[in-house]
C-alpha cells in the first residue's frame, strides 16, 4: 500500500474551520475600535468580504491545482527565492501561533486562574502539540474530524441553553455612529486572520477541489462567526460590549437543570482548538523548514519551531503585556497584506513573465 | 516387468527434479543414499532426545527406517497404514532401492498426506510436527506421512469472547483444527490457507488466511512480508507477531485485531481481511482491524437493530466512563468545583473532609489497589481467584471507607469506571494506563488539561494506519454507506445488500 502524505478536501475543510473559529471565541471589544452593539455583526460581514477580495490572488494561486505549494512554485521561480519564501512562511505561523497562545493565555489568566502563571500550562500545550505534529498532517486531518463534532455539539448545547435569555430589544439600530467604526474595525479583524493563507501551503497535501474548499470555508466559517455573535448582541445586549471575553460570559449565562457552568465546555472547545492550531503550524513549519534547509530532521524542526514557541511565550511575556502584543495593528495588517495578497501577486507575475519567456521563440 | 521399471524411473526422475527445484539452501544438509549416514546426522542433530525414535527396518533386503517423535504420532495408524503394509507385503516389492522407494510411495501405502524431501533438515521439521518420515537405504530422499496423532483440547466454547447467540465455537491450539473451523463456515474455493514457518527455534506455523477474490494484493504482499522478514527466536503465542503487523508508532492502541472465536474470523475474512493463525495459541489476529470495531460483537448481528444500536451505544459511553471519569472526578474535585450541583458538592466536601489524602491520591489509590486484586483474581486458580474478589470487595468497599481511607464518592466513581472498563473486553490494556494517566493530568492540570489530553489521544489514535488503512474508519476518513453499521446498525435486509471492503473503507483519504 502506498502511503501518500494527503488528507481529503473536507479535511482540510474542518481543520481550518477549527482554526477560524477559534478567532471570534477570543474575540475582545476592547481591543477593537469602538463599535456599537448591533454593527458587530455587520462587521463579521465586512471581515468575511474583506478576506475573500483579498484573498482573490491566493485563489488564483490555488486554481492552479498541482501537486506542489507555493513555495514549490517559487522554487521553479528561483530556487533562492523559494528557500527564501519558505523561512518567511515558516517564521510568520510561529508568530501566528505564538499570538494563538497569547490570546488563551490572556483568557486563562484574566478570567479562570487571575493568580497563576499560566506559562507552565502553555509550555504543556507546546509538547502535546509538538507531539502530534509529528503524526502528521493526516492525523490531524482525522483528528479534525473528532474535534469538529466534540466543539460543534458544545457551542450549539452552550447557544441553546443561553438562548432563553435572547431578547429582539437587545438589538441596537444599526450604524447609530456611522458606518467608518465597523469599516474599520473589521480591518482589524482581517488582519487577525492570517490563517487564511494556510491552503496555499497544504495545496500540496490535498486531494480534491481545494480552491472550492477554501471559498466555502471562509464563507462558512464567517456565517458560524455571525451566528456565534448575533446570540451575544441577543442574549447579553450592552453587557457584552463591557465584557473582556463576551463569548465566555455568554456561556456562563447557560444552564443544564441543577449544572450551570457550562462556560468549561467553551474552554474546552477552546483548548481543542489551540490545540488543533498549534499542531497545524508546527507541521507546516517544520514542511517550510525541510524545503528550504534540508527534508531530513524532521523531528529537529518540529522541536525548533516547539522551542521558539515556548521561548517566546516564556521570555517576551515577561517584558510586554499580552493586550500590547495583541492589540497591534500596526504590525498585522502590513503582515497581512505581505503574505496573504502580496506574495501571491509575486508569483503569479513571476510564473506570467516565466511563461511569456518560454513562448518566445 | 522392464516396463514398470521405465514407469518408476521416469516418475523418480521427474519427481527428482522438480524436488531439486523447490530444494532449500546450499548450507542444509541433503539426504544421502547411505541409510547409516542419514541415520547418523539425525543422531548428530538430536542429541539424547529421548523422544525422536529411529526404528530400523529390512525391507526384502534392503535397509530402512521410519523416524518418528514419540508422543506426537498415532501409533495405530502407523501400524496400520503404513508399517504393515510396507513390511507384510516386502517380499513382493522390486530389488532395486529406487524402484522400491517409488513402489512403497505409489502403491504400497494408503496414506494422502504425503510428502517427499532432499533435506534431511527438512524432514526432521516435519518429525517433530508429528509426521513418520520414511528413509530407505540407497535412496538420497525421504518420504513423509501424516500421522499426527498428539493429545490436544477439544473445541469449546470461547472463554474471553463470550455471545449470547452465537456458536459454542472457539478456536484451539492446533492450527489444523482451527483451519478446519473456518472451512466449515466459508466453503468456497477463494478461500486460500498459506503458511510460514516462523521462529529460529520454535520454527512456529503461521497461517495466512484470506478469500483470494476479495483480499487486496498489496495489502497481501504487505503482511507476507512482514510475516516472512520476522525475526524471532521463538513464537509462542499470536502475541508475538502482533508487533511486527501493527503501526511503528509506539501506542496503547493497536492496528492488529484479535479473537478466539471462528465466526468472528471468519466475518473479517469476508469482508477482504486477512487472518492469521498461529500455532498452538488459540487466539487469531486479522488485519486491517478498525477502531469502531472494537464495540462490535457478534451478537448485535443475532440482535434485533435497535438493540445492537443501544448497546453499542452503551459500550462508547462505558469506554468514555472508563477513561475519563476518575480524572474528571478528581480534576473537579481540586479545580472546578464549581461545576458540581450545590447539594453533591456539599456531600462529596462532607466525605472528603474524612479522609487522610489528596483527591489524586486516594484515587491513584483505590485503582491501584483495584488492578492489583483483577491481577490476582485472574491468575490464581479459579476457586482461589473468587475468594480474592470477595476479599478485594471488602477491602476496597466497606473497609476502606468505614477506615476513613477512602471516600464513599470516590468509591462510586472507581466502581463505575470498573464495570465501564469491562464492557469492552479489546481495549482494557490502554484504558487501565489512560485512566490513570488522566487521573494525574486532571489532578495537576485540571479539566483543561484532561481536554489537551483527550486532543492528543484522539491524534494518536488517527495516527494509526498500517498498510495505509486507517484505524479510525469509517468515522475518519468518513464513510456514510458504512455508519450503517458503526454506531447503528441497520437490519440485515439492508445490511446485506452492499459488501464493504475493509481496505477501501480505510483508505478514503488518501490518493
Amino acid at each position: 500500500m502506498i502511503k501518500e502524505k494527503k488528507i481529503s478536501a473536507y479535511q482540510m475543510f474542518l481543520i481550518l474551520f477549527l482554526g477560524r473559529i477559534f478567532l471570534p471565541m477570543t474575540y475582545m471589544p476592547s481591543l477593537t475600535i469602538n463599535v456599537g452593539l448591533s454593527d458587530i455583526l455587520f462587521q463579521v460581514v465586512f471581515t468575511g468580504v474583506l478576506v475573500l477580495i483579498t484573498s482573490i490572488p491566493m485563489f488564483f494561486v490555488l486554481r492552479n491545482n498541482s501537486n506542489t505549494n507555493i513555495i514549490g512554485r517559487f522554487s521553479v521561480i528561483s530556487p533562492v527565492l523559494s528557500k527564501v519564501v519558505a523561512w518567511l512562511y515558516g517564521a510568520v505561523f510561529i508568530y501566528i501561533g505564538f499570538v494563538t497562545l497569547l490570546r488563551f493565555d490572556l483568557f486563562a489568566t484574566s478570567v479562570i486562574f487571575p493568580q497563576t502563571d499560566f506559562r507552565f500550562f502553555l509550555i504543556i500545550i507546546i509538547i502535546i502539540c509538538a507531539i502530534a505534529s509529528l503524526f502528521g498532517i493526516e492525523a490531524i486531518g482525522r483528528t479534525s474530524v473528532f474535534l469538529f463534532a466534540i466543539i460543534i455539539i458544545s457551542i450549539v448545547l452552550m447557544l441553546s441553553f443561553a438562548s432563553k435569555e435572547f431578547d429582539w430589544l437587545n438589538f441596537t439600530p444599526p450604524f447609530y455612529d456611522g458606518i467608518r467604526n465597523p469599516l474599520m474595525a473589521s480591518v482589524t479583524s482581517m488582519s487577525k486572520s492570517m490563517v487564511v493563507m494556510t491552503p496555499m501551503l497544504l495545496m500540496s497535501n490535498v486531494r480534491g477541489n481545494i480552491k472550492k474548499t477554501t471559498f466555502w470555508w471562509i464563507t462558512l466559517s464567517e456565517g458560524f462567526i455571525f451566528i456565534l455573535f448575533f446570540f451575544v448582541v441577543g442574549c447579553m445586549g450592552l453587557y457584552a460590549s463591557t465584557q473582556l471575553f463576551p463569548i465566555y460570559s455568554l456561556t456562563v449565562l447557560a444552564v443544564i437543570g441543577t449544572f450551570a457552568r457550562l462556560d468549561v465546555l467553551l474552554t474546552s472547545s477552546w483548548i481543542l482548538c489551540v490545540f488543533n492550531n498549534i499542531s497545524l503550524f508546527l507541521y507546516i513549519f517544520k514542511e517550510n523548514m525541510q524545503k528550504s534547509v534540508t527534508p531530513k530532521y524532521k523531528k529537529l524542526y518540529t522541536l525548533i519551531g516547539a522551542l521558539i514557541l515556548s521561548v517566546a511565550v516564556y521570555l517576551v511575556k515577561q517584558n510586554l503585556s499580552a493586550i500590547d502584543i495583541l492589540h497591534n495593528p500596526s504590525l498585522d495588517v502590513p503582515l497581512y497584506i505581505f503574505f496573504v495578497v502580496l506574495i501571491p501577486v509575486v508569483l503569479l507575475i513571476c510564473e506570467k513573465i516565466k511563461k511569456n519567456r518560454g513562448k518566445e521563440p | 516387468m522392464k516396463i514398470f521399471k521405465d514407469i518408476f524411473n521416469k516418475s523418480y526422475e521427474k519427481s527428482y527434479t522438480s524436488l531439486k527445484e523447490t530444494s532449500g539452501t546450499a548450507d542444509q544438509k541433503r539426504i544421502s543414499s547411505v541409510l547409516s549416514e542419514n541415520i547418523f546426522y539425525v543422531r548428530t542433530r538430536c542429541g539424547d532426545a529421548t523422544d525422536i525414535i529411529i526404528r530400523e527396518v529390512d525391507i526384502s533386503g534392503q535397509k530402512g527406517a521410519f523416524l518418528m517423535c514419540d508422543g506426537m504420532c498415532d501409533g495405530l495408524k502407523i501400524n496400520n497404514s503404513v508399517a504393515m503394509p510396507i513390511l507384510a507385503r516386502s517380499s513382493e516389492l522390486p530389488d532395486d532401492p529406487v524402484e522400491k522407494y517409488n513402489a512403497i510411495r505409489d502403491m504400497y501405502v494408503g496414506e494422502i498426506e504425503l510428502k517427499e524431501y532432499l533435506d534431511m533438515d527438512e524432514a526432521l521439521l516435519f518429525v517433530m510436527s508429528g509426521f513418520l518420515v520414511f528413509l530407505l537405504d540407497g535412496v538420497d530422499r525421504a518420504m513423509s506421512f501424516g500421522m499426527q496423532g498428539f493429545k490436544s483440547r477439544g473445541v469449546e466454547d470461547s472463554v474471553t469472547d463470550v455471545q449470547a447467540r452465537g456458536a459454542r465455537e472457539a478456536f484451539v491450539e492446533s492450527f489444523k483444527v482451527n483451519i478446519t473451523l473456518i472451512r466449515r463456515r466459508l466453503r468456497t474455493t477463494d478461500l486460500r490457507f498459506s503458511t510460514h514457518v516462523v521462529g529460529q527455534t520454535s520454527k512456529t506455523n503461521v497461517i495466512l488466511c484470506y478469500l483470494a477474490d476479495r483480499v487486496d494484493s498489496d495489502l497481501l504482499d504487505e503482511v507476507t512480508n512482514r510475516i516472512t522478514n520476522i525475526e524471532l527466536d521463538t513464537v509462542m503465542s499470536s502475541g508475538y507477531i502482533q508487533p511486527f503487523l501493527d503501526t511503528d508508532i509506539p501506542l496503547p492502541f493497536s492496528g492488529v485485531g484479535v479473537t478466539e472465536r471462528p465466526d468472528v474470523f471468519c466475518s473479517k475474512i469476508s469482508e477482504g481481511r486477512i487472518g492469521i493463525i498461529v500455532d498452538g495459541t488459540p487466539y487469531s489476529l486479522y488485519v486491517p482491524h478498525f477502531f469502531t470495531e472494537n464495540f462490535h460483537s457478534l451478537d448485535d448481528y443475532d440482535n434485533r437493530p435497535y438493540y445492537a444500536t443501544f448497546i453499542r451505544t452503551v459500550k462508547w459511553a462505558a469506554f468514555a466512563f472508563s477513561i475519563l471519569l476518575p480524572g474528571f472526578y478528581v480534576s473537579m474535585g481540586v479545580f472546578h468545583q464549581e461545576l458540581f450541583p450545590e447539594n453533591m458538592l456539599y456531600d462529596i466536601l462532607s466525605a472528603e473532609l474524612k479522609t487522610p489524602f489528596p483527591l489524586i491520591a486516594e484515587a491513584l489509590l483505590i485503582h491501584f489497589i483495584f488492578e492489583l486484586m483483577r491481577e490476582a483474581g485472574m491468575r490464581m486458580p479459579k476457586t482461589v481467584g473468587h475468594a480474592v474478589s470477595i476479599v478485594g470487595a471488602l477491602v476496597i468497599g466497606d473497609a476502606a471507607v468505614s477506615a476513613g481511607l477512602v471516600a464513599a464518592p470516590m468509591l462510586i466513581v472507581v466502581a463505575l469506571t470498573a464495570i465501564s472498563s469491562f464492557v469492552v473486553p479489546p481495549l482494557y490494556e490502554p484504558v487501565a494506563v489512560l485512566r490513570l494517566s488522566f487521573i494525574i493530568i486532571g489532578g495537576t492540570l485540571g479539566l483543561y488539561g484532561i481536554t489537551l489530553g483527550l486532543g492528543l489521544l484522539i491524534a494518536s489514535i488517527c495516527a494509526i494506519d498500517p498498510y495505509g488503512i486507517v484505524y479510525t474508519a469509517p468515522i475518519s476518513p468518513f464513510s456514510l454507506s458504512a455508519m450503517r453499521d458503526t454506531i447503528v446498525r441497520i437490519g440485515w435486509k439492508r445490511l446485506g445488500k452492499q459488501n464493504l471492503k475493509a481496505d477501501e473503507l480505510g483508505s478514503k483519504d488518501r490518493g
